[in-house]
């Protein structure tokens, strides 16, 4: 019985510390080159008499908890199965194998190699520690940061062993090498630890652990300790990266048993800049999630917030582009009892590219509309943008009022920010969003409807959160003046 | 006469290939983007959060540079300089054995030392060693700090124009010889480099000396 490797990761950070899998055959014995499709091998005559050379073809595919690499010539084969499993607290590698003809007496050699690069692979992608005093001072945000500093990730994960290192390895993983400032925190409030990553070594650390505060090695000993519980990670990219991966839920709205969440998905802003929003209403144990954007993270980051997917009454696209029908796709094994909900027109379009969940999709119409959940009404209201009809939705329990694709702004790399940092910069971002994606009678027709209501946070499509009744007040009636 | 970076972005609104404007705007060190209107303040905005400069001209045109340009009137003018000005092709880093410094190579093998220059210095260029832009730069005379990312590894040099005069691996200073090696890497594999201008930095004023 092959021994599983355990290594304190996801698996989706494990398969992409792997890499090629292919290239995990390398100097192996027996295998005397592998080429992009090909692999050839040295295997015994069959009678002892020397050694003879095997050209075998070299596939590899991935499945959800697997990963096979098969070769293959006629009946000479060999299949090396990688089975990686998240098991929550670490995953789980096992190296295994198999083959038929001559070849196969070199399944065990493979196996041992594979299993030995898949070590020193997620061993040297560990960050080395090498501390100095000024990143330790930017860990404890006594030195200013570089003016590039952009939010560049934010996730959560449960630690197993050492919290800094499992969190270097996670970003290294997804995010790639680059100078980051990154910082843990628990949900109790008792767990902090901030450290600076600068390719792969650990330059600087602080912590805040239980009253007391610490620098350079002493924080990374008190930080390594697994607060016993999830912690959040947030990564800034001190040269100002243009890629988002935003996956941990911020709380924008809680009162009693109403709360509003958003969820950033990710991004490549440098094309173009759009980064999407996705947002989860919770009302005394029923929710809804508008506008889901992005595959298998958005919907493992949603079930944090809801728990219970049963609890999932609506699924509400506001408009359903690219990035909403990939996340509706997602969502729609898992929310079995959920009503999926959009304006009609997307319901049309959504039907000719997803058969399966056409039927269960509920059109609203262009008329304002109200839907319950828990113990609040949420109103619909039509709008339009891009010529064709969406809708915007307001939570009179948060006194929210989520844009839908109405508006949005562009977030160039390097810029990006969960809630605003200069409103006047932001009513510029939005007039030029707007000037390019609505028509103006259209847009005065909404505004005129929006400003009417008593909105305390106004939840875009695109781009960072305005909070407050003034900023918002500031910013509609400035749209107001210029369309 | 070589002709200035030109772009031509009016009908895209904010909906901009930033990735492209950066990758034009290292090779050639300076770009003019053509954009609407409504796009100049988010532009410039993104620019100079990035590290570079930029001049609003001509209603619909932003000059971005990686160098400052001169103060005078009439931008385009200044960007026909600045290219006029960029090196010639054959200007490469070479190892100045005769100005060699281990004392300053010592400096610059200390992490803590680097880092905190690293912080402080301003980003004049990053990207290709290939590109005309850093041609550009190193044809200048002034002190500078290259960073050189190589197999995951970082490598430091001091230069005075395109003159190597100190260099080190953190934690280790490189010899003239073994900064050979690596410039050689430098030229034969895609690396990046960021140069960081070293003129208000203590080391700045012993490499005039």
């Amino acid at each position: 019985m092959p021994e599983a490797l355990i290594i304190p990761l996801d698996a989706e950070s494990v398969k992409k510390l792997l890499g090629n899998a292919a290239a995990l055959l390398k100097n192996a014995p027996g295998v005397e080159e592998i080429g992009d499709d090909y692999i050839v091998v040295v295997v015994p005559r069959l009678f002892g008499f020397g050694k003879r050379k095997v050209k075998l073809t070299l596939r590899t595919y991935e499945a959800q908890e697997a990963v096979l690499i098969v070769m293959r010539s006629g009946i000479e084969s060999i299949v090396i199965a990688m089975d990686i499993v998240d098991t929550g607290e670490g995953t789980h590698i096992v190296v295994s194998g198999g083959g038929s003809g001559n070849v196969a007496k070199l399944v065990d050699q493979l196996v041992n190699t594979v299993r030995k690069n898949v070590e020193s692979r997620i061993s040297a992608a560990h960050p080395r520690i090498d501390l100095v005093d000024s990143d330790n001072r930017l860990a404890a945000l006594e030195e200013p940061l570089p003016p590039r500093t952009t939010l560049v990730y934010f996730d959560s994960f449960t630690p197993v062993r050492d919290v800094p290192e499992e969190a270097g390895l996670r970003l290294l993983a997804i995010m790639g090498i680059d100078d980051y400032l990154t910082e843990i925190t628990d949900y109790r409030g008792v767990y902090l630890a901030r450290f600076v990553l600068r390719g792969n070594k650990l330059t600087g650390a602080y912590a805040e652990i239980g009253g007391r505060k610490a620098y350079g090695d002493e924080a990374l000993a008190l930080a390594k300790r697994p607060p016993g519980h999830r912690v959040k990670v947030k990564a800034w990219s001190l040269t100002g990266s243009s890629e988002i991966m935003l996956y941990e839920p911020e709380q924008i709205v809680s009162k009693d048993s109403h709360s509003l969440y958003w969820i950033g998905g990710s991004a490549k802003l440098e094309h173009g800049g759009l980064a999407p929003n996705t947002y989860v209403i919770v009302d005394n144990y029923e929710a809804m999630i508008v506008d889901p954007a992005g595959g298998e993270r958005m919907v493992n980051t949603v079930r944090g917030v809801i728990g219970d997917m049963e609890q999932l009454r609506y699924v509400l696209a506001t408009s359903a582009e690219a990035d909403v029908e990939e996340g509706l796709r997602s969502l729609a094994d898992l929310a079995l009892r959920a009503a999926f909900v959009m304006p009609s027109y997307w319901g049309a379009q959504l039907a000719s590219v997803n058969w399966d969940l056409a039927p269960r999709v509920q059109m609203l119409p262009e008329r304002e509309t109200k839907i319950k959940l828990g113990k609040t009404e949420i109103l619909v209201i039509p709008s339009r943008s891009r010529g064709a009809p969406v809708a915007s939705v307001y939570v009179p329990s948060s006194k929210t009022l989520i844009t839908g694709p109405v508006m949005g702004v562009v977030t160039p790399p390097g810029m990006w920010s969960v809630r605003i940092d200069n409103l006047d910069d932001y009513i510029d971002s939005v007039k030029s969003y707007i000037t390019h994606t609505n028509c103006s009678v259209e847009f005065h027709r909404w505004l005129d409807r929006v400003r009417r209501l008593d909105i305390e946070v106004l939840a875009p499509r695109y781009g960072p959160v305005i909070e407050g009744r003034d900023n918002v007040k500031r910013l509609l009636d400035s749209l107001a003046e210029e369309f | 006469m070589s002709q200035a970076s030109r772009l031509d972005y009016r009908g895209y609104g904010p909906f901009l290939p930033y990735g492209s404007v950066e990758r034009v705007l290292r090779d050639a060190g300076t770009v003019e983007v053509l954009v609407d209107n409504d796009t100049l303040p988010l532009l410039k905005r993104w620019a100079t959060k990035r590290g570079y400069y930029a001049y609003i001209e001509d209603g619909n045109v932003v000059v971005l540079s990686l160098i400052p340009l001169e103060k005078e009137p009439g931008t385009r003018r200044r960007v026909e300089r600045a290219v006029e000005k960029a090196a010639p092709e054959d200007v490469h880093l070479v190892v100045d054995e005769k100005a060699w410094r281990n004392d300053l190579s010592e400096k610059i093998a200390n992490v803590t030392y680097i880092i905190g220059a690293v912080l402080k210095a301003p980003i004049l260029y990053r990207g290709s060693p290939r590109s005309p832009a850093f041609r550009t730069l190193i044809a200048t005379k002034k002190p500078m700090l290259v960073r050189v990312s190589l197999n995951a590894t970082d490598y430091f040099m001091l230069l005075y124009g395109n003159h190597v005069l100190a260099a080190a691996q953190l934690g280790a200073p490189l010899t003239p010889e073994q900064t050979k090696t690596v410039l050689e890497q430098v030229e034969r594999e895609d690396v990046l480099v960021t140069v960081y201008d070293a003129s208000g930095l203590d080391i700045a004023k012993e490499v005039k000396a």
